[in-house]
């Protein structure tokens, strides 16, 4: 039921609400979407497709798990990581990560600050994904430190060795930075789904649903005082969220930035990399929301219109990104400084060339495709774009960190790295746990935030038409 | 739970648990009826006991000493002269030793082999020392197999053996032995010819010398220095004492600078550090000299051409260095010297050069080869039976001539014996094997060419019982007197005379030198007497090998045959650091390669990493090519020392199923052509294999060859002597550096100031500072396959830097350590402050507060930081390598996995310093602390101190450093302000080549 009527207005460009298309299929009443989000916690048996794709990100997920054990227990040289390259999968992995984390902050937060509606649809899903995509980052600052067992020190708390952390790191920002994130994350996606997961309770059938969907609604009785609360505390935590899109990319850009290691030592870092984080993050929504919404059914909430308007916002982050590489090259030129404007020819025709293009080609080139509508509403083929754009900008972390570490200025410890089954392992277990757990997310979670949609709904209002 | 442990009822039941270990705790039939309280009795007392037994931590026992000897204090540091003996070339030692063992070797600065440096094989004594794959029982081989057997069943046997050889006047004694300086062993080769006439001494040295004179070198008077095909300054007869003498005239402030010119085949050191090289094949080289020979003697000579083979362009490029090169000679006679290969055909000539130069006597003094009573080997006629074969160390069966049946002559022999400090391939051939003790733990002494005597006295007590050659040779002369000591002590009476003997002999053995009275020269050759009569039996090989060969060979080349610089003949292949020691061009560890330029690879059509097959007479190896520019086209450079079947675990063992490191280029050698051999066929084989290089390829990708090339002059500043007169700064201004503001106020410096200098003129890349510091560090090491990863753990390397084209590259070597910037970009980004600046200027490394996240290693622009990626340290565990425990340094942590670690100005060093002059109560004084890579050097190339107060003139030698104009820091423009500096490198060419 995605059909839509010839009468509106596919590219917003009227002024005159109604002529915009719809955010979800006319007609739709509230308990439909209830039904329409419920369906796949409520029903006994998940599709065929989600148990066979939970064994395999299951079986990755322990896959990952085992080489962590393997890392820890035998040390870091189980990558391929050496001198001078010391930093390689285990840090692209975590900026990757994280990276993908911000558009999901990006749209339950700042979206909801600029009241754009279409948000409602997708929000839960996003926030679901930034939260898994956070643990998946977390994960690798923490196993790529030589002594694991000691990260602890990192904590600022008093002990007996009258030491503190050297704040002036930026891994230390870092931790900070990424678990207030991590916090304010969890705590703004769990909050607005307090009133879903009360839906849920009602309509539980058994009673261990209903006792563990109650326990975690917290006792919604959804009344006006509580609604009330709800939307200022919705609004905090979103104005607490909103910052964090732009600072904690920033700070985890910083990592590079502060380092004086040509290739790194720009200015143009944090707007470059949050761009870019906005950039992989919709790339990552879009390639679970495309298939998510063919096999669960939710055509009828998340509309072309989302599709579109994500589409558009990764093609204008892509310019953006695209804008980086170019302006970095003229800077590399402009300053004068030869080791800086080496490793920028390195990237382009040196041993990593390969990974280089395919970064400026995945993240800038196919992109620009979505200036046309029908890519944009064409759901195949802007998935194939999106995946282009996981790849494109993992590719472009991995370029960051390991073309300018293995050639930087002393040509006598120049070193190629090269991934070792580990590496290539753990990349993939990484894929893994956020699968396994987004898979857990759409199994047993409301996957579109439908109170939110409720409110967008015509007719929500008062109004007739809308 | 103490008294519930020990009821015996209680006893009883527990034991069935712990006996069985498959039978389920509570099994009835074993314990008996055990309710649920006694269960839990049961369990908690079984936990005390187990903790009561002690089985977490092994019990050790120290017993102290009940009387303390004399001046030791346990844990104190103290050091004990000794010498070794290398191939016949001694160099005197002062070892660093704690609680009864020796931990570091440095050199002896009153030995003039020495002068306080020393070369890598004296720096990784020690390992060999404590190898747990040398042999600690004599083995005898018998019909049933090899059997233990004990000392004194050992000793037996000689006695009697010899006893027998003695009634028939040593007929049938043969003994091989390895060139010796010792004058002990002299003696007591002389007894033994006096007792048994009949005996045959053969010497069996794989490196030389193969001419009939040795020639001794002074470089001290010489202005002008000529090498022809001989790499002085790397493994070579006195390398260390030229090293020193020719780096302290290349300092241009310190007076007039000398020049050197070199001609060789392969690239090395020494063509590394020359004015002027050429590179010509060992075919050609006699063509060179014959040139050279004819413009020094009679100068009008020269136009081009002078009737040798071919005009082509290579050959007229050499005539017209010849003759630049004659020039300088001439003008500057008796000043000057050149240098011959050790080859007895063009020794001769070369040293009639000489005689013409008027240097003989003044430069170079020529020296028998070897003694009068003692044969090569290799001229040897091996077909004679012995009844006795005596192989005093050494590995012949291994390293001597792939035309000299050794191993033949060892199973003719009626009995072989062989000492040896491994049971290797020459031991598990012969009949006895013997251990040998070590030079660290046994007597001895050496005497030098020019007439030093020194004496070698050990600084523990053999670990597995060895005996000493001299030992050995007493047992067999039936001496009452064998212990080494006595040995030693008597031929110091016998050389220096009966009177005041017992002050002069604490004496020596407290300088190490006995410098009171000096020995007369060894026998010198005269001029006359270094017949070339090897010319015609040269002229014969050659012959035959341009005969077409039967093989089909599409490509052939000469071989030439180097010394291994870490493995030197192949009797170090069992020391993990010298295996690991990056060779000083290559940068290759782990194996050898065929090195050859990248025209000759262009012509076979092969790349760097591709094996190929070298093919001579019937013999055949693989080797990987390694590009080397600047290597004669034509030429493929291999070194001597791998392929070992039974070195040990570490370089090859067949019988312990290790695969050997590298291949056995012996194979192809020759007694009439040790150094090289012609006409040799080359294939490619359809591999590829790794080389474990710790720096970049020579070949590499455009855009990182051009970077490259670029970098290098900025890195490693040079300069001719002219325009450093003109600009003397010019190091300082090669690279501009802009204004440097720092935003917040910097660190004042009140009390020491440590810094250091690396004067690049000096450095000739030899590489002691490596293995020095390594020695001093415990710094681990981490395997071929690692060091392919990239992941070698030197604190201190000497990077390697070509420029210009690739025939005649400009070689410049940095040796590269921590800077200890006072500005250090590490100390930022550290996230648990685990490296933190001192007051005196140190960037120190808290090992135990790393957590490890190698930030600190990004951000270092010199990459001078080493990650601790595994526990390099795994091996220490097995109870078999108890014993290399011994050698590691006490004074320094030994690093954990997921560390971080870097050079820290050797701090232990400067820390016993600084608490013995506060003891004292005075500051430390210039020249007290020497870090580990300073003392090592031959060179002098570092100097290390205290900068001293920051207003004044420079008051230490390194503050004088520091102020001198050649003097520029690395990556100035980061400002760093590191405190390690390095002085331009100035380069003394001849005005008038490439006008001539």
């Amino acid at each position: 039921m995605s059909v839509v009527s010839a009468a509106y207005d596919h590219e917003h460009l009227s002024d005159d609400p109604r002529h915009r298309a719809p955010l979800t299929t006319p007609g739709l009443t509230a308990s439909q979407v209830d039904d329409i989000v419920a369906r796949t916690p409520e029903s006994p048996r998940a599709p065929a497709a989600w148990y066979a794709a939970f064994a395999v990100s299951a079986a990755v997920a322990a896959m990952f798990f085992a080489l962590i054990g393997y890392l820890i227990a035998t040390g870091i040289g189980v990558w391929g990581n050496n001198h001078p390259v010391y930093w390689a999968f285990d840090i692209t992995n975590f900026v990757f990560w994280i990276g993908i984390g911000h558009a999901g902050t990006l749209i339950s937060a700042i979206l909801f600050l600029f009241r754009q509606k279409w948000r409602t649809s997708i929000n839960r899903f996003a926030e679901a994904m930034t939260i898994f995509a956070v643990i998946c980052a977390l994960i690798f600052p923490g196993i790529h430190m030589g002594r694991i067992w000691l990260a602890y020190w990192m904590a600022p708390y008093p002990n007996q060795m009258a030491m503190w952390p050297q704040f002036r790191s930026p891994l230390m920002w870092d931790v900070f930075a990424v678990s207030t994130y991590f916090t304010v994350s969890l705590l703004f996606w769990y909050l607005g789904m307090i009133p879903d997961l009360a839906v849920l309770r009602d309509r539980a059938t058994g009673w261990r649903r209903k006792r563990l969907y109650g326990l975690f609604a917290l006792g919604w009785r959804g009344s006006a005082r509580q609604w009330h609360v709800y939307e200022r505390a919705y609004l905090f935590l979103a104005a607490l969220g909103t910052p964090l899109v732009l600072s904690v990319h920033s700070v985890v850009s910083t990592d590079f930035s502060v380092a004086q290691l040509p290739g790194w030592h720009t200015t143009i870092f944090p707007p470059y990399f949050v761009a870019g984080a906005i950039f992989s993050g919709f790339g990552m929504v879009v390639t679970l929301m495309v298939p998510a919404r063919q096999f669960f059914g939710l055509k009828d909430l998340i509309t072309v219109r989302h599709l579109d308007n994500m589409n558009k916002v990764i093609l204008g982050t892509s310019c953006m990104v695209g804008y980086a590489y170019g302006l970095e090259f003229f800077t590399a030129w402009y300053s004068g400084n030869p080791y800086e404007q080496f490793v920028f020819i390195n990237r382009a025709t040196g041993p990593y060339a390969w990974a280089y293009w395919t970064m400026v080609v995945c993240n800038v080139v196919i992109p620009q495709v979505f200036w046309f509508r029908w890519a944009r509403t064409t759901p195949w083929l802007m998935w194939l774009v999106a995946i282009g754009v996981n790849i494109g900008m993992w590719f472009e972390r991995f370029v960051i960190i390991v073309t300018s570490l293995s050639r930087d200025y002393l040509p006598s410890s120049w070193q190629m790295f090269v991934p070792t089954w580990v590496d290539l392992g753990m990349l993939a277990g990484s894929f893994g746990l956020f699968f396994t757990c987004f898979l857990l997310f759409c199994r047993y979670l409301p996957m579109v935030a439908m109170a939110e949609v409720k409110q967008i709904l015509p007719g929500a209002h008062g109004a007739e038409k809308h | 739970m103490a008294e519930l442990a020990d009821t015996p009822e209680f006893r009883a039941q527990l034991e069935p648990q712990f006996r069985e270990a498959g039978q389920p705790y509570l099994s009835t039939e074993a314990a008996g009826d055990v309710d649920r309280r006694r269960w839990f009795q049961i369990v908690a007392a079984s936990a005390v006991l187990a903790s009561a037994a002690g089985c977490r931590w092994e019990r050790e026992e120290i017993v102290p000493l009940t009387k303390r000897p004399d001046r030791r204090v346990p844990g104190e540091p103290y050091r004990v002269a000794t010498t070794m003996d290398l191939a016949g070339d001694p160099i005197g030692l002062l070892v660093t030793c704690v609680d009864g063992r020796p931990i570091k070797v440095e050199g002896n600065p009153l030995h003039p082999q020495s002068g306080g440096g020393t070369h890598v094989f004296a720096q990784a004594a020690t390992l060999e020392l404590y190898d747990p794959d040398r042999s600690r029982d004599p083995v005898e081989r018998t019909a049933q197999g090899d059997e233990v057997r004990d000392w004194d069943r050992a000793r037996a046997m000689l006695r009697a053996r010899f006893e027998a050889l003695r009634a028939a006047e040593g007929a049938g004694l043969v003994i091989v032995a390895g060139a010796s300086a010792s004058p002990t062993l002299a003696h007591l080769r002389s007894q033994l010819r006096r007792a048994m006439p009949r005996m045959r001494w053969f010497q069996h040295e794989p490196l030389g010398p193969w001419a009939q004179a040795v020639a001794r070198y002074d470089l001290d008077q010489a202005e002008i220095i000529v090498s022809l095909g001989a790499d002085v300054f790397g493994v070579s007869r006195d390398s260390v004492r030229l090293t020193r003498q020719f780096a302290s005239r290349r300092d241009p402030a310190a007076g007039k600078m000398n020049r050197l010119y070199v001609v060789e085949s392969g690239l090395t050191v020494t063509g590394a550090a020359a004015d002027h090289r050429i590179a010509i094949a060992p075919s050609d080289l006699p063509k060179f000299v014959e040139r050279l020979s004819r413009l020094v003697e009679s100068p009008r000579g020269h136009g081009s051409g002078g009737g040798t083979a071919g005009d082509s362009s290579s050959s007229a490029a050499w005539e017209r260095a010849a003759s630049v090169i004659a020039d300088d000679l001439r003008s500057h006679a008796g000043r000057c010297v050149v240098i011959g290969p050790d080859d007895p055909v063009l020794l001769p000539q070369v040293a009639r050069i000489n005689q013409a130069l008027g240097v003989i006597g003044r430069t170079v003094r020529y020296f028998a080869a070897m003694p009068d009573d003692v044969q090569r080997l290799t001229d040897a006629d091996l077909d004679e039976p012995a009844h006795t074969l005596l192989i005093l160390g050494g590995n012949p069966v291994y390293d001597a001539p792939c035309d000299c049946n050794i191993a033949a002559m060892i199973e003719a022999a009626d009995c072989s014996i062989h000492l040896s400090l491994y049971r290797n391939e020459t031991s598990r051939l012969c009949n006895w094997h013997l251990p040998q003790a070590h030079f660290l733990e046994a007597w001895g002494d050496a005497r030098t060419l020019d007439g030093m005597y020194s004496v070698a006295q050990p600084t523990i007590e053999p670990l597995y019982g060895g005996w000493s050659a001299i030992e050995l040779l007493a047992v067999g002369l039936g001496l009452e007197e064998t212990s080494g000591r006595q040995l030693v002590r008597a031929q110091f009476v016998r050389l220096f005379g009966e009177s005041d003997w017992e002050r002069r002999w604490r004496k020596a053995l407290h300088d190490g030198v006995f410098a009171e009275k000096r020995l007369p020269l060894s026998p010198e050759v005269a001029l006359a007497a270094l017949a070339s009569g090897g010319a015609e039996a040269r002229q014969q090989a050659q012959e035959q090998e341009s005969e077409p060969q039967q093989s089909a060979a599409e490509h052939r080349v000469e071989v030439v045959f180097a010394p291994g610089d870490g493995v030197y003949d192949g009797r170090f292949a069992n020391n993990a650091w010298l295996q690991e020691f990056p060779q000083p061009i290559t940068r290759l560890t782990w194996g050898n390669a065929a090195v050859m330029s990248p025209a000759s690879a262009e012509t076979i059509g092969v790349r760097d990493g591709d094996v190929v097959r070298l093919s001579a007479r019937g013999n055949e190896l693989e080797l990987p090519v390694c590009l080397v520019p600047g290597v004669a086209d034509g030429a493929v450079v291999v070194a001597l020392g791998y392929g070992r079947t039974e070195a040990g675990r570490v370089g090859g063992s067949e019988s312990g199923g290790i695969a050997s490191v590298g291949a056995n280029v012996y194979r192809l050698r020759t007694a009439e052509e040790p150094w090289s051999l012609k006409g040799v066929g080359v294939y490619k084989a359809s591999r590829r294999e790794p080389l474990a290089t710790v720096q970049d390829h020579f070949p590499i990708d455009t855009t990182g060859f051009k970077a490259r090339t670029g970098r290098a002059p900025v890195l490693v500043r040079q300069a001719d002597l002219e325009e450093y007169r003109k600009h003397p700064d010019f190091a300082r201004h090669q690279v501009h550096v802009p204004h440097q503001e720092s935003l917040w106020k910097e660190p004042e410096y009140r009390g020491y100031r440590w810094a250091m200098t690396v004067d690049l003129s000096k450095c000739v890349g030899c590489g002691a500072c490596v293995v020095a510091c390594q020695a001093e560090n415990n710094i681990p090491v981490v395997g071929k396959e690692q060091v392919i990863r990239g992941r070698e753990m030197h604190w201190m390397r000497i990077d390697r830097y070509y420029a210009g084209p690739a025939d005649q590259p400009v070689v410049a070597f940095q040796p590269m350590l921590c800077q200890q910037c006072e500005l250090a970009p590490c100390e930022g980004v550290c996230p648990v402050n685990a490296t933190v600046h001192s007051s005196e200027g140190l960037n120190d490394m808290v090992y135990n507060r790393c957590v490890g996240t190698r930030y600190c290693g990004n951000n270092c622009p010199y990459k001078v930081r080493r990650f601790n990626y595994f526990n390099y340290h795994k091996h220490l565990a097995d109870a078999r390598n108890e014993v290399l425990k011994m050698g590691a340094n006490p004074e320094v942590t030994v690093r954990s996995r997921g560390v971080m670690e870097k050079c820290t100005y050797c701090v232990q060093r400067i820390q016993a310093a600084k608490i013995k002059a506060k003891n004292a109560g005075e500051a430390v004084r210039d020249g007290a602390i020497a870090t580990a890579c300073q003392q090592a050097c031959p060179a002098g190339a570092i100097v290390f101190g205290d900068l001293g107060p920051a207003e004044g003139p420079p008051r230490t030698a390194v503050a004088r450093q520091f102020a001198d104009p050649r003097t520029y820091e690395l990556l100035a423009e980061l400002n760093h302000k590191a405190r390690t500096r390095y002085m331009a490198r100035i380069r003394n060419p001849n005005p008038s080549w490439g006008t001539g």
